[in-house]
């Protein structure tokens, strides 16, 4: 096979028997299993991997991992192309297909290319400086398109996503050798753990060389897994960021199901609540600010070693390494064993010490006390020019500058511990100068930082470092077995200084943030123009701001600002760390809340015969309900118009289980619930019911119903359907908080029982025909009665109440006999005509009634008055709820909206619900309220509406205007009572 | 007479109570229980009352007290939830409401209102805890545990019957019982149910 | 997401719960003797401190029972839940 060029002959953590045919921006290549999209790139020779922000230069990779800023790809097509996301961390997978993001066509051959020539006039700020006129949204879209990320899939996706709650004892987050070592110690003694770790396999940035124990370290890391994976306490969790700490040490992690496990399931996101936390995330090496520095080859030490050892891939033919530390010669090693020549490492620390000498003494030419000036080459870097660190400030020394030739420029700027989630628990950063990072200081008690997040870089120190931060988290959990002693290593050398900028650089292309452009010239200019607060200059330069959130360039902008300002790091102080640490899917967090889970819908006990007969079933208020009866092909309306007719002329049925049924007991039962309602329950007789509405404190009008009394210390409060909840919360808060003197008992009992409401002329036809013991004769079981009696030979309660204008009787029978009562009654009334009707027809009847629908027809402001039910105050003298805001100015207020009929000039015409009433038909500009419900009425012989309306009530008669999207119709304000106004046909 | 439904009725067919049957995770519909809510302010009568016609004893806070048939959940500090076979609710609903005549009580026939599922098999915990953050591992929701809180994004009642076989059982309301077959279901991994007709 | 512990049912997550706002909110009355102010004073003012306030919660998804709790409104700490009929805690600040 061609390609894998760069490919080491051994060596590596791939898998060589199992080669991966891919495509990166249309080409094809090859890799092997254990390759990252990156990793098989680099093998295969692509230096280019994606183009910069705003100017569309070449980039090339830098770093290894989560840190990595360059190499954003789209992956995959239709509804599973994933955006945004980082070539390091995408596992190379058969037949796998990628393309860069921030490009056209392609990384390598990219159109915006001449941006570039543009720099000069991109500087900070350039966006909202420029496209101020008329507004920046004018702008917004082509802007984001030429400088734009990936794009989302237009199709809804196809794969599962779950979620998890968890609780544990310790959780540890990092799998490297701190993690390794916190976890073992937590586990062993005896608490509950989770390990997370974002990556595919657990050990870190171990390399293959060390020894812990004894043993090889990879050999270690296998036996520590092995000994946590069969542990009945521990559980370890791979490719899982821990992503977010929030409230009380809810530690959100995100875990990515490799494809061949997940049947389906693409990532869990997981809650854990943990007690303890211990932080052994690492460290982030920072790259070096200087002319130039983002051309293709110039990598993190750290990346290029992990290329080298990790993946077998050779970086580079020649390198040079640029480093401030020590650790950067491991990387040179590593390289050099892997074929890699080593030009020269620049160590920028004029006395190196004892790593230099053994680098030197292995033959490798140290230059101590130099400086990188500028990086050349075009679309990869050819040589890197340094200099020695002058007595001047901004100077190198007069006759120092060397051009070292190379292919493969390692920087080592130091490293930025992974304090993300220390920072979001609310724990404070301190600048530690010897280590030039900012390390956890003071914070949660239940946090412990560990290893390389803790700024120890060292091995030895990881291993201690871990193990004590473990025993200690499991201790503060009382898990306080022996948990034996830290697993050990030779001492490492990890010394660092700092050094952040080269003073010499052409400022303009030095750059601190690749993935968003921005350039030490950038925050030049931000401290030019006195911005000096870090979050604003972060804003304005938006460094720190792209997908990466500034994982490489944070530090590096601190320490510039820093010298820009004349102050010093802890004086800038640092941008706050929000979640997530690592970009997370919109798919994760929306979990299995899509489709029908999105909402869960509740159904009657009639549901299955609903569905059965054809009904349309809607959400309503959040039980799914009959809107008609679709026949047969028949027309919504024509089917809505028949449902009203077998009402006014025959008999209907109506499913209204959802009705809200909250049972009140006890000696204050009356007391509490003339409290409750606006209207006066006190003086209602057992066996009869009232309407009432119920209010809140404010005086408005949350529910109403009515309130029937079934003995004199027993009642039965209906309230709106899908109020049930809210109104039986309400009664349970009042009498706890308020009136715990109060002897109540209240309990819902909504699902106990099944509602059917037999409406219509030949209501009391079709039920005498059932078997009863109830009287049904009108002067026994008049209207606004309840009584409790058997039904075909079932326990029931039947009350004479109703929304529909007519001679009404609902039927309350135990939910399992719902649907054979309902069939019956069908059967029994077949010949009078009886059908089924949906809560379309309903609302239609209730509104040619004239009835008012709270929610529909009053809206957050309608109080008692409003609705024509303002007399109703001076008769009740005890307090209820509401009552002293009704005698407030504003509830006396003469211009309040009140409920009202409307009637169109031309009775063919139905208003449309939300029109506006509007005084003059010219201007349009003064709305006096609106239509809440409005249909034709076949019953009347003309369309009705109802609306809220200014001073309403006072104004019957009068002519109005309807105002509805550019049209207006003549109407007139009348009273809503048409239908049956003297109530015969209800009392009948 | 009418014919009685239970709850779960319109989501089964042919008689199959159980919808979910994997080597790891089965899922069952309870049938033939009844149950009585119990609300008073009198513990002590209610606890002679339950004495004398069930044998039980009111259980602490978040526990389950069981003899033979019956079992009693704890639900608030005034409210417990009495299981017993639907043959007997009524006449124990009359028994009890007959002796606690004389203090305030309720004693309300919830059979038609709540719907329990069985879960059982090795799977139970990690099932729940997809939807549900009380912590459903055996050792910390032991036999004899019950719990009011949120499953699936309603409200639920979660009882562990038993320390073995291992089992969890739901108690929701009816309207929610399609609900939670079908999100129990998905969430075993077992989707393409067929749609009740 | 905050971890409560209500006084019956113990730890539990915040979706469990239903904030009420703070307490002590004495309901002033009858309302024929309540000023306009005094009312609007009960309706709309509330102390809103920076540290820890007074507040009830409802477990509704549990118990059903409101109970007192007390929160940093800077770091949601929570020092105490106690039940309704119990004491009310002293004001911290
Ligand atoms: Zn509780």
């Amino acid at each position: 096979m061609k390609g894998n060029e760069w490919r080491l002959a051994n060596g590596g953590r791939i898998d060589r028997t199992r080669p991966l045919a891919f495509e990166f921006d249309g080409e094809r290549y090859w890799g092997f299993a254990g390759d990252t999209l990156a990793s098989a790139l680099l093998a295969n020779g692509v230096r280019i991997v994606g183009r910069s922000f705003k100017l569309h230069r070449p980039r090339g990779l830098v770093g290894a991992w989560c840190e990595e800023p360059n190499g954003i790809v789209q992956l995959g097509d239709g509804a599973r192309t994933t955006p945004n996301l980082k070539a390091t961390q995408v596992e190379l997978r058969d037949g796998l297909s990628a393309r860069s993001v921030n490009c056209w066509p392609n990384a390598r051959s990219d159109a915006f290319a001449p941006l570039q020539l543009l720099g000069r006039l991109m500087p900070a700020g350039f966006y909202y400086k420029t496209f101020m006129w008329p507004s920046w949204h004018m702008f917004e879209p082509a802007i984001r398109r030429a400088a734009g990320l990936g794009t989302a899939p237009r199709e809804p996706d196809p794969d599962r996503y779950e979620e998890r709650h968890e609780q544990c004892d310790v959780l540890v987050v990092g799998g490297g050798p701190a993690g390794l070592a916190a976890a073992l110690a937590a586990t062993r003694a005896g608490a509950r753990v989770i390990l997370a770790d974002d990556r595919p396999a657990l050990g870190g940035a171990l390399q293959e060389t060390k020894r812990i124990d004894g043993a090889a370290a990879l050999a270690w890391t296998a036996a520590v897994e092995r000994e946590l994976r069969t542990a009945p306490n521990a559980r370890v969790l791979t490719r899982t960021t821990a992503f977010g700490c929030y409230d009380h040490n809810l530690i959100a992690l995100s875990e990515k199901l490799s494809e061949p496990e997940s049947a389906g399931l693409r990532e869990r996101l997981w809650h854990v609540r943990a007690a303890e936390v211990v932080v052994a995330a690492g460290a982030i090496e920072r790259p070096i600010v200087f002319a130039d520095n983002d051309l293709p080859g110039i990598m993190l030490a750290s990346a290029a070693m992990t290329y080298a050892a990790q993946y077998a891939v050779r970086p580079g033919r020649r390198a040079v390494i640029v480093t401030s530390g020590d650790s950067a010669y491991e990387a040179a090693s590593t390289l050099q064993t892997a074929g890699v020549e080593i030009a020269a490492i620049v160590d920028t620390r004029a006395e190196p010490g004892e790593a230099a000498s053994l680098a030197r003494s292995a033959g490798i030419r140290v230059m101590a006390g130099y400086y990188p000036v500028r990086a050349h080459g075009g679309r990869a870097v050819k040589a890197i020019e340094i200099g020695q660190i002058g007595a001047a400030a901004g100077r190198i020394n007069e006759g120092s500058a060397r051009r070292l030739e190379c292919d493969l420029l390692c920087v080592s700027g130091g490293w930025t511990p992974s304090v993300h989630l220390f920072s979001q628990a609310k724990g404070q950063l301190r600048y530690d100068p010897e280590r030039a990072a900012l390390l956890p200081g003071p914070g949660p008690k239940s946090f412990h930082c560990a290893g390389a997040a803790a700024g120890n870089l060292a091995l030895h120190h990881c291993l201690t470092d871990g193990f004590a931060a473990g025993r200690e988290a499991a201790k503060a959990a009382q898990a306080t077995r022996d948990a034996g002693r830290s697993p050990t290593t030779d001492v490492e050398l990890a010394a660092t200084t700092a050094f952040w900028a080269s003073p010499q650089s052409s400022h303009r292309k030095a750059w601190v943030d690749f993935q968003n452009d921005v350039t030490r010239g950038d925050l030049e200019l931000a401290v030019r123009e006195n911005l000096r607060s870090v979050e604003h200059v972060k804003r304005y330069t938006t460094t720190g701001m792209a997908v990466d959130q500034g994982k490489t360039s944070n530090m590096n902008a601190l320490a510039i600002l820093a010298e820009l300002t004349g102050t010093s790091i802890p004086q800038v102080g640092n941008t706050t760390f929000r979640p997530p640490y690592d970009p997370v899917t919109l798919g994760s967090l929306a979990g299995r809340h899509v489709g029908a889970f999105y909402h869960p819908l509740r159904r009657t006990p009639l549901d299955r015969w609903h569905a059965a007969h054809g009904a349309v079933l809607e959400d309503f208020g959040g039980w799914l309900r009959p809107a008609w009866y679709a026949g047969e092909r028949r027309h919504r309306d024509d089917c809505i118009r028949a449902e009203k007719r077998a009402t006014r002329t025959a008999v209907s049925l109506f499913d209204g289980s959802p009705l809200g049924k909250i049972e009140v007991r006890g000696p204050d039962a009356a007391v509490f619930l003339n409290r409750m309602y606006y209207n006066g329950m006190k003086t209602l007789a057992v066996g009869r019911g009232r309407y009432g509405l119920m209010l809140n404190e404010h005086g408005i009008i949350i529910d109403d119903g009515v309130c029937l009394r079934l003995a004199e210390d027993h009642f039965l409060v209906s309230t709106t359907s899908g109020g049930a909840g809210r109104i039986f919360a309400g009664f349970e808060e009042w009498l706890q908080c308020e009136w715990p003197d109060l002897t109540v008992l209240v309990t819902n009992v909504t699902s106990a029982w099944g509602n059917i409401a037999v409406a219509g002329p030949r209501a009391r036809e079709l039920l005498e025909r059932l078997e009863t013991d109830i009287d049904l004769e009108p002067d026994a079981f008049p209207h606004l009665s309840i009584r409790c009696g058997r039904l075909e030979g079932v326990p029931v309660r039947i009350a004479r109440v109703g929304f529909t204008g007519e001679l009404s009787f609902e039927i309350n029978i135990p939910a399992g006999y719902t649907t054979a009562l309902w069939e019956r009654l069908l059967a029994k009334g077949a010949d009078l005509g009886v059908l089924p009707i949906g809560i379309e027809a309903l609302q239609e009847l209730r509104t040619e009634k004239g009835y008012l629908h709270v929610g529909t027809d009053t809206d957050g402001r309608s109080i008692p008055a409003d609705v024509g039910m303002g007399a109703l105050l001076a008769k009740k003298s005890d307090d209820f709820v509401g009552r002293r805001s009704l005698e407030r100015s504003d509830a006396k207020r003469p211009d309040r909206l009140q409920f009202v009929g409307l009637e169109a000039q031309d009775p063919g015409t139905v208003l449309p619900v939300g029109a506006h009433v509007i005084a003059d038909a010219t201007t349009r500009n003064a709305s006096q309220g609106y239509v809440t419900s409005s249909c034709m009425s076949e019953a009347l012989g003309r369309s009705v509406a109802l609306g809220l309306v200014q001073a309403g009530q006072a104004r019957t008669g009068e002519a109005v205007h309807v105002y509805s999207s550019g049209r207006t119709f003549p109407a007139r304000i009348v009273s809503p009572r048409w239908y049956d106004p003297e109530g015969h046909r209800l009392n009948a | 007479m009418l014919e009685h439904q239970q709850p779960f009725a319109p989501l089964i067919q042919g008689g199959d109570t159980t919808f979910v049957a994997m080597s790891d995770i089965q899922m069952t519909w309870l049938s033939g229980w009844g149950f009585l809510l119990l609300q008073s302010p009198s513990e002590s009568a209610l606890q002679d009352a339950l004495m004398s016609h069930t044998g039980l004893r009111l259980p602490a806070p978040q526990t389950v007290s069981t003899r033979g048939d019956y079992a009693l959940l704890w639900l608030t500090p005034k409210e417990w939830l009495l299981a017993a076979p639907a043959s007997e609710t009524e006449s124990l609903q009359a028994a009890l409401t007959r002796q606690m005549a004389t203090c305030l009580a309720a004693v309300i026939d919830m059979s038609d209102a709540l719907a329990v599922c069985e879960l059982s098999g090795t799977r139970c915990a990690d099932v729940l805890m997809s939807g549900c953050t009380l912590d459903l591992h055996a050792d910390t929701f032991p036999s004899g545990r019950c719990s009011r809180t949120g499953l699936a994004d309603i409200p639920a009642i979660l009882w562990n019957p038993a320390r073995e076989p291992r089992a969890v059982r739901c108690i929701v309301d009816r309207s929610h019982a399609r609900h939670l077959r079908d999100w129990l279901a998905d969430a075993a991994g077992c989707p393409g149910l067929p749609p009740a007709q | 997401m905050l971890q409560i512990t209500c006084p019956c049912c113990g730890p539990r997550d915040e979706p469990e719960f239903r904030w009420g706002g703070e307490v002590p909110l004495v309901r002033p009355g009858p309302p024929e003797q309540v000023s306009d102010e005094a009312w609007a004073e009960y309706l709309f003012t509330r102390d809103n401190p920076k540290g820890f306030v007074r507040e009830r919660w409802l477990h509704a998804l549990g118990c059903r029972q409101w109970f007192v709790v007390v929160r940093s409104t800077v770091t949601h700490e929570i020092r105490a839940t106690t039940r309704l009929t119990d004491t009310l805690p002293e004001a911290l600040t």
